[in-house]
């Protein structure tokens, strides 16, 4: 069965897309209307849709135990280091590759609708297939080297697409913030890639696993090993704080809202934001390892999760409200990898792929019907007007989703992600105590849903189930959502409801659990021996009723508030008082803090530093060398020419006086020569 | 016939040499400085055939031949030189070469 499969043609596939899209664009650059646009989403929506295919007929060839490791070539080799451009396709990697190509499928063909009138539509999907293209490659990459290529790769889409319309200015400025930012975490792998080839001598992830399942346990250790282990896990994890925008890394991802609607869904929601999720459940064995550091992902994932929900609460534009809860979401994924349920995580992923897409686009619809009005104060009743069907019966289904009302699928991974805390075991070291913080976790992270459900719900209060805020005028434009947006997001509503029954343990349904099982669970078990020792293999699978009560509840009381709190429209200043769409809450943007402290910390030193610099080395030094060398030669020159410029006559008088100076060094030298010799003569008869 | 001395020879040619450079270096006609020129051509022509006369047969040959392909020379170079005396005193009227002096910064 294990059969070989041509794995590079599910990653050639979009970057042939990209190709060709870019050429088309660049060919069509000159002219009125750019490249036929049937053509460019012909090719923009095929290739993904290939590659996913491809995907399926991959997985179908795939066993549970040997999974899939093709080298294409020798990437580079010095002595005893050697690298191989290596794939490696296991359940993991099917898995993700899965729905990443679904999902993007489905956010291309919703693309075409949505860019259809725009003047830059061929370098839009040329840059959504280089994305495609790079995400695949971060996920199917065999090696932590290709998986960076990748994670560079949609870093870098990232930032082409949050400035696509560059002639604004805040734009292009939200797009440098993401990459900047990025690059700080990225920095963070790259050294921690460093320090794990320090420890296991390989970048290759079976390596990898194979020397973490023989690595001496305990004091057979060396201590420096056990550090450079425990910093390369820390180190990686601070790319994924960069990537999934987490605690202390998060300021780019509201910004990164600038971007078009499809961008934000497929982006910034359903893919590459849950990279960091997929690094440390490939890295998981790493990382059970060294369980202080998993306790450091709780930590962090838990305080983003409050700190993204509390700031979803006062934002006045619906993207943002969406991106901080994003960011809150990643926390609950990256709490779940804290105590080492790897599978829950990544079933929190795939859920919130489907419901946050989902909840995106239908945003998109509703901006791309209003003509661009993101403000929800400028809201209200949507569902009433003429064209909004669609997006308000998906955005019902992603709300419900979200919310963690029973039957939709962040009910049933959220419950888990709950259950796996209250259950779970995290050793937290402060001085010489420790203090099992996992239960502490878990009702924070059971306030936090209750938070999400208040904020979700007054999303949907202001946008659609208050008093229309609308102007009559604006009323009579509403735009219709065209097929080519209708039909993903009724596919993507449909799935943010039915995704949880992969994995629904009251009917006896784990299929998703069973299917990666034979990656994760040894991990998972490692895990929770590091957490909790003599604790080896009591990961819970069955339902708590109690935890998943307690969450329903909070769900409701969540959705009370927020029904009485916002019944009546926005609280608040209007937006005919405030007109900027910034937050109302505390009068500034969320990341206030964080890019306050940011300033203060790196943006003033550096701008010290630089001055500085320009001063002494720029000006003084470097300066003072050069411009002393060019006055000298242009003084030289300066008398050198007043011979040229005079008479005729006297260049030539000057020239045969040189010649002839020629002639007569030999004789001259000569006569020093034999001077000097009579005068030692001469001085000899002296003394 | 008293041959002439050799020494002789080369004396009148470094004269004649020197007449020609200092015609160059000291006439301001451009036309003066041409003839100066020629007078240097011939001056070298003459030291040539007087060193040819000291040498045995076939490389005797060699100092006679290259005075003949110098005279071509100069009568080729006399032609270009004179048209471009010519073009350059239509532009201002004056063979007088300090009134060239043009190449400034």
């Amino acid at each position: 069965m294990n059969s070989y499969f041509p794995l590079w043609l599910i990653a050639a596939l979009p970057l042939l897309g990209a190709i060709l899209n870019g050429a088309l664009s660049l060919a069509g650059a000159r002219s009125a209307n750019g490249p036929s646009k049937g053509f460019v989403s012909l090719i923009a929506v095929a290739c993904p849709g290939l590659s996913f295919a491809f995907t399926l007929a991959a997985a179908s060839h795939l066993s549970a135990t040997a999974p899939m490791s093709q080298s294409l070539w020798t990437w580079f080799s010095a002595g005893g280091f050697h690298l191989d451009f290596t794939l490696l396709f296991d359940r993991l990697t099917s898995m993700m590759l899965l729905f990443v190509t679904g999902i993007g499928t489905l956010i291309h063909l919703y693309s075409v609708g949505y860019m259809w009138n725009d003047r830059g539509f061929a370098r839009f999907m040329a840059y959504m297939n280089l994305f495609m293209f790079s995400m695949i490659m971060l996920v199917l990459g065999g090696n932590l080297p290709v998986t960076f290529m990748g994670w560079e790769g949609v870093g870098l889409c990232s930032y082409l697409l949050i400035g696509f319309w560059h002639h604004n200015t805040e734009y292009n400025d939200a797009a440098r913030k993401a990459f900047v930012m990025n690059r700080i975490g990225d920095l963070g792998f790259l050294l921690g890639a460093f320090a794990l080839v320090q420890v296991c001598g390989s970048l290759d992830y079976l390596d990898i696993r194979g020397w973490f399942h023989n690595a001496p346990g305990g004091d057979a250790m060396s201590p420096s090993t056990h550090g450079w282990i425990k910093a390369a896990a820390l180190l990686i994890f601070l790319g994924c704080t960069g990537k999934s925008a987490q605690i202390p890394l998060l300021t780019w991802l509201p910004d990164a809202m600038a971007g078009p609607t499809p961008v934000s869904a497929l982006i910034h929601a359903a893919t590459m934001v849950t990279s960091g999720v997929y690094l440390v459940a490939r890295l998981g064995d790493l990382y059970s390892f060294v369980p202080e550091v998993l306790s450091v992902i709780l930590v962090i994932g838990c305080l983003t999760a409050i700190f993204g929900a509390v700031a979803g609460l006062f934002q006045n534009d619906i993207k943002k409200a969406l991106a901080y809860s994003t960011v809150s979401q990643l926390g609950f994924m990256f709490m779940a990898c804290g105590v080492g349920a790897y599978d829950v995580a990544l079933f929190h992923v795939f859920t919130h792929a489907f419901f946050k897409a989902t909840l995106f686009l239908g945003a998109g619809a509703i901006i791309h019907g209003l003509h661009h009005e993101q403000d929800m104060r400028r809201m209200g009743g949507l569902h009433k007007l003429k064209g909004m069907f669609v997006a308000y019966m998906v955005l019902c289904f992603g709300w419900y989703a979200i919310l963690g009302l029973p039957g939709g699928s962040g009910f049933v991974s959220k419950d888990l992600i709950l259950e796996r805390l209250w259950h779970g075991h995290a050793a937290l070291t402060i001085g010489s105590s420790h203090v099992d913080i996992a239960q502490i976790v878990a009702v924070a992270a059971l306030i936090t849903a209750l938070i999400t459900a208040i904020y979700m719900t007054r999303v949907m209060m202001l946008t659609f189930w208050s008093p229309s805020r609308l102007s009559d005028e604006a009323k009579h434009h509403v735009e219709g959502t065209p097929f080519t947006m209708a039909l993903p997001l009724i596919i993507l509503g449909a799935g943010s409801m039915g995704a949880g029954y992969l994995w629904f343990e009251p009917m006896r349904l784990d299929i998703f659990y069973e299917y990666l099982k034979p990656v994760l669970h040894p991990n998972e078990m490692a895990a929770a021996g590091g957490l909790a020792p003599g604790m080896e293999g009591a990961t819970v699978v069955q339902t708590d009723w109690l935890v998943t009560f307690m969450a329903t509840v909070g769900c409701i009381a969540g959705l009370l508030i927020a029904v009485v709190v916002w019944r009546k429209g926005p609280t608040g200043k209007s937006a005919e008082a405030h007109p900027s769409s910034d937050p109302t809450g505390f009068g500034a943007s969320w990341t206030w803090a964080f890019d306050r402290i940011y300033h203060v910390l790196v943006v003033l030193p550096t701008r010290w530093a630089s001055l500085i610099l320009y001063w002494l080395v720029e000006q003084a030094l470097i300066g003072g060398i050069t411009y002393a060398i060019a006055e000298l030669t242009a003084y030289l020159g300066d008398g050198y020419a007043t011979i040229q410029r005079s008479r005729l006559r006297t260049s030539l008088v000057l020239s045969v006086a040189g010649a002839a100076a020629i002639l007569w060094i030999h004789p001259i030298t000569d006569g020093i020569r034999y001077a000097s010799s009579a005068l030692s003569h001469i001085l000899s008869l002296l003394y | 016939m008293t041959a002439i001395d050799p020494f002789h020879v080369q004396l009148l040619a470094a004269l004649l040499f020197t007449l020609g450079l200092m015609v160059v270096l000291a006439r301001r006609n451009i036309f003066l400085v041409l003839m100066g020129v020629e007078l240097m051509l011939n001056a070298v022509n003459l030291s040539f055939v007087g060193f040819s006369q000291q040498l045995p047969g076939a490389q005797s040959l060699w100092g006679q031949l290259t005075p003949l392909f110098t005279i071509a020379i100069a009568a080729a170079e006399a032609c270009v030189g004179l048209a471009m005396v010519i073009c350059i005193t239509r532009g201002k009227d004056t063979v007088d070469s300090d009134a060239f002096a043009d190449m400034k910064e």
